[in-house]
């Protein structure tokens, strides 16, 4: 297979790439540090925000829709700020400038409507099953779910005829697109997402879920959390809610599943109310996108 | 704050330096402060309820923010929430006020779902934090906080170990909830513990008394047994030896038949009890008369009572059905123990059998029976424990009085088989009344007359001699049986053992077969059921009726031989009377002679009502009857007669006084005894004026009764002709 004269594709190299070519929205750092200040107040952490027009917009529409359970109107950043939390709003404010971060991805190489659908499928489920479970802070598994095949993008950047190979190679052997990366490149999207992840300094709570989603017995500090991003990938895959480079069902991973201790039946509670979520989310992201 | 515009200068760094730096010391304060909680856990183990809890955990979240009040709320059975601890406690006015507003705008509620901190602004500017405090499995509670200002109230680190403090204080509730259960568990359980040591001492007591009870009986049961079998082996030897006049061997003859006969009560009492007490036993279900049962029952212990002088009577309430379905063998042998045992204890005055209706419901009547006697009574103390086995009033009386002093306690597990209760009252020197009570179905007449075969008669007219087949191993058995049936001259051709009879079979013709179960080489029903296949091999329409005789006369035992084939079956010892009706039924079916095979009722019995004068076939004595009350003994009659006469005349005199008197209820007494007396001694027309006399006597009306008094004393003195004529000379 020609895998022409280009240096070598090592995670490294590719995460290095990239991030010179994209980079996470500025406020994200600041509002990391203002959240984590002790003499901070809840001004300080919505002015930052409110910086952002689109944020702003995006956030007040994502804290009003059903993900919410519409509780109480939230007509600003700052009762958003009380309500939903400080950390969970950073999280969120994360989650809603993703897509605003990756532009100019071939059509044909990767449907970025369909790949953001997918994303945010996956995150809403992710939280949803949180959510179930009463953990706490579960907007962190809204934005791994969004974040989770990341990686894909990174490889259809940094090395966009090596992403088309093995599109075609899906095509024609019908084998899983995460297997052939691991065949041809001798890693997976999710590392190199993880990777990329880490380079941007999003805490590790996020980053490892979205590093070991396809290898759940790899994760050390975040377990649960993994495994709940790679039921919810699998679920998303085989509903068929949205898709990214992927086209088939990857495998469940036994460990991981006993280690959730859901029973089958709750899945389809869980489904149904998060179908309306989705819907809802993808408009409201998809449509301050540009700004 | 930091300014990003002067993002390099020396001030910009300075800051950023300072910040840093208060950033990691407020990181290792907090994580110092929580892995130093010692005084936490302590305080958390020590408490003892909720409130101590969230007071413990109150103090630790002091230690690390500076919440300006901080309050619990706990949760109730109700799923409501109620403040139960507030810090400083001036504040719970205000907490209270505060949190009950945040659960009328949902807040709280959101609070409860979030799992995380959740901040309302106050309106004094302050701002109030909600945390719940629940496990993974349940919410425990609320914690609510007060901030000063609308500061963004905690940093990170600051939410992540108020988080820690809250999850620890969630876990300390459960624990205390299932301690609390544990303990009250442990101590439910000690006292159940010792509620059942103590039964079980009392159980080990009653088991070691019951030992030592059987232990007894077993001891005066072998004097009981041998006693009478010492008697039955001595006369037989005496007679053995011969030389003895016709009267002396004849008393000797009677002195074994006494002996056998005691012994037999004894066996019988002992094997009755052990099989009720393993279970096997089983109550009948056949329809049956109740007046008649007792009549029976009263008229075998009527002779007992006339030796002692004790009076004997019954009333069977109007309201008891005339026709009851059960077990009236069962029936009659309680009421037998009851009245034997009144008999056995009392000296002088009466005995009386009552019988009432205790309950009805559709199907079913609960009778209440009554044995009263005017004996020597029973102490208080020992009222309950005669009916316990094994023991008797007081050890006297067994020797006094003999018997195997399980009377009592069979007729209490009979009458337990029946669904009644037994008991008695009585006083020393006063008298005893027996009670039971008994369940049976409701009968209907037309069962009554199909399945009537109680009455033993023994007298069959026109019976046709038949060809016998006996099969017994036991000699005296089988001369037994010739004996009773050689008066009608039936052909008996012996077996003595099973394939004996079945080769007789084979090469004889024969009307029915008497065979014996227990017997060796081939037991009855393995014959039985030779014959039978034979039968079938040889295409024979009609088989030969087989009747079992054996000494297992039970339900389960009766089944038994009807599935060898046997016809029916006659418990041993056979009653002749019963061997001889059974040929009857069954050899009715096969000669063509008009034998009258059930009788509904026996002849010359009395009309039920009395006509005005007395009809001309009633007969002045009916000898028949009175011998076969007397068990075919003929040599008591005299005696018999003697002890009606001593007792009639002075009610004779009695009635006569009462009349002049113009007393219906005296004279309806004396009646009454009269009838009963004549009736015993079956003067039928005796029994019957007096029947008329009483009756009248009863209804208040005394205009007919000179006339039938008059009429009264001249068929007494009918009476003392006719047996004078007859040979009874009347023993005085």
């Amino acid at each position: 297979m020609a895998m022409s004269d280009y240096p070598p594709a090592t995670i490294e190299r590719l995460v290095e790439e990239t991030s010179t070519v994209y980079s996470l929205p500025l406020f994200y750092e600041r509002l990391n540090e203002t959240i984590n200040h002790p003499r901070s107040s809840i001004d300080d952490i919505s002015k930052i925000i409110t910086e952002d027009q689109g944020l702003t917009a995006r956030l007040l529409r994502l804290a009003n829709s059903p993900m919410f359970g519409c509780y109480a109107k939230v007509e600003s950043i700052a009762k958003a700020v009380t309500i939903i939390g400080t950390q969970q709003l950073r999280d969120l404010a994360l989650a809603a400038s993703v897509m605003g971060v990756f532009k100019g991805i071939p059509e044909d190489l990767l449907n970025m409507t369909s790949f953001w659908r997918h994303c945010i499928a996956c995150g809403i489920i992710a939280r949803s099953l949180a959510v179930y479970r009463r953990e706490s802070n579960v907007e962190r598994l809204f934005v791994a779910g969004m974040l989770h095949d990341v990686g894909q993008v990174v490889l259809a950047t940094a090395r966009p005829e090596v992403s088309r190979e093995l599109l075609e190679a899906q095509r024609d052997t019908g084998m899983l697109y995460l297997h052939l990366e691991r065949e041809r490149l001798g890693f997976d999207h999710a590392e190199l997402g993880g990777a990329l992840l880490k380079k941007w300094k999003i805490p590790a709570s996020i980053g490892e879920p979205v590093a070991c989603h396809h290898n759940p017995g790899s994760a050390e500090q975040f377990r649960l959390e993994t495994a709940l991003i790679h039921l919810a990938d699998i679920i998303c895959q085989s509903m068929e809610l949205g898709h990214g480079a992927e086209a088939g069902v990857p495998p469940l991973d036994e460990p991981a599943w006993d280690r959730l201790g859901m029973s089958p039946q709750m899945l389809g509670t869980v489904l149904k109310q998060s179908e309306s979520q989705i819907n809802e989310t993808f408009s409201i992201l998809s449509g301050g996108a540009d700004g | 704050m930091v300014d990003r515009n002067l993002s390099n200068s020396p001030e910009f760094l300075q800051e950023r330096v300072s910040y840093l730096e208060e950033s990691n010391q407020r990181f290792m304060s907090i994580l110092e402060m929580l892995a130093s909680s010692s005084e936490f856990q302590g305080d958390l183990s020590r408490a003892k309820d909720g409130a101590g809890i969230f007071k413990a955990t109150a103090s630790q979240l002091r230690r690390l923010f500076s919440f300006q009040s901080m309050g619990f709320l706990d949760s109730q059975f109700d799923g409501s929430f109620e403040l139960v601890v507030a810090d400083p406690p001036g504040a719970f006015d205000i907490l209270q006020s505060q949190v009950e507003a945040r659960m009328m705008d949902g807040t709280f509620a959101w609070a409860l779902n979030r799992n995380q901190a959740v901040l309302a602004p106050m309106e004094n500017g302050e701002t109030l934090l909600l945390q719940v405090v629940a496990t993974q499995s349940c919410v425990r509670g609320m914690f609510a906080g007060t901030l000063p200002g609308s500061s963004a109230a905690l940093d990170g680190a600051s939410l992540n170990a108020l988080s820690i403090v809250l999850y620890t204080c969630a876990y300390a509730l459960e624990s205390t909830i299932l301690y609390g259960m544990l303990h009250d568990h442990t101590q439910h359980l000690e006292e159940r513990v010792q509620l059942r040591t103590r039964d079980l001492e009392e159980a080990r007591r009653q088991a070691e008394a019951a030992n030592l009870a059987k232990s007894d009986f077993l001891a005066n049961m072998s004097h009981e047994i041998r006693t009478p079998m010492n008697g039955v082996m001595g006369m037989t030897e005496l007679m053995l030896q011969g030389g003895l006049t016709p009267q002396k061997e004849k008393k000797y003859l009677r002195a074994i038949k006494d002996s056998a006969d005691s012994l037999m009560l004894i066996i019988n009492d002992i094997l009755d009890f052990s099989k009720i007490e393993a279970g096997k036993f089983t109550l009948e279900k056949v329809p049956f008369n109740l007046r008649d049962v007792v009549e029976r029952c009263l008229g075998g212990l009527l002779i007992r009572c006339e030796e002692k002088g004790l009076g004997l009577t019954s009333r069977i309430d109007l309201a008891v059905p005339a026709c009851l379905v059960g077990d009236h063998g069962r029936l009659r042998q309680v009421l037998t123990n009851l009245v034997g045992n009144a008999v056995k204890f009392c000296q002088q005055g009466r005995i009386t059998v009552e019988v009432d209706l205790d309950s009805r419901e559709t199907d079913d009547v609960t009778l209440h029976v009554r044995v009263t006697d005017t004996g020597i009574g029973i102490a208080e103390e020992a009222c309950e424990r005669i009916f316990n086995q094994f023991e008797q009033a007081d050890t006297s009386t067994t020797r006094k009085f003999g018997g195997t002093g399980l009377g009592l306690a069979i007729c209490k597990k009979l009458v337990a088989l029946m669904d009644g209760d037994i008991w008695v009252e009585s006083r020393l020197g006063e008298g005893s009344c027996f009670h039971f009570t008994a369940r049976f179905q409701v009968g209907s007449e037309e069962l009554l007359a199909a399945d009537k075969d109680l009455s033993p008669d023994s007298s069959q007219p026109g019976q046709v001699p038949l060809d016998i087949l006996l099969a017994d191993d036991v000699e005296i058995n089988r001369a037994l049986v010739q004996a009773v049936l050689e008066p009608y001259h039936h052909r008996i051709t012996f077996a003595e053992d099973g394939r004996k009879a079945y080769d007789q079979y084979r090469s004889g013709h024969f009307d029915i077969v008497l065979m014996d179960v227990q017997m060796p080489e081939m037991d009855g029903l393995q014959s039985a059921r030779a014959i039978r296949e034979y039968e079938r091999a040889i295409g024979r329409s009609a088989p030969v009726p087989i009747v079992a005789m054996t000494a297992f006369a039970g339900n389960e035992d009766r089944q038994i031989c009807l599935d060898a084939g046997m016809d029916d079956y006659l418990s041993k010892p056979v009653k002749p009377a019963q061997l001889l009706q059974l040929l009857n039924r069954f050899c009715e079916r096969r000669t063509t002679s008009a034998v009258a095979v059930t009788e509904i009722a026996p002849p010359a019995s009395i009309p039920k009502s009395a006509p005005d004068e007395l009809d001309d076939s009633i007969e002045i004595f009916d000898q028949k009857e009175l011998l076969e009350r007397l068990g075919g003994r003929s040599e008591m009659v005299p005696r018999f007669i003697g002890l009606f006469c001593k007792g009639v005349l002075p009610q004779l005199e009695g009635l006569a006084t009462s009349l002049e008197a113009e007393d219906p209820e005296a004279v309806r007494r004396h009646a009454h005894a009269i009838k009963g007396s004549a009736g015993n001694i079956a003067a039928q027309r005796i029994h019957q004026m007096a029947a008329m006399i009483e009756k009248t006597a009863k209804e208040g009306d005394l205009t007919e009764t000179p006339q039938r008094f008059a009429m009264l004393q001249l068929e007494y003195s009918a009476f003392i002709e006719a047996v004078g004529a007859l040979g009874f000379i009347a023993e005085t």
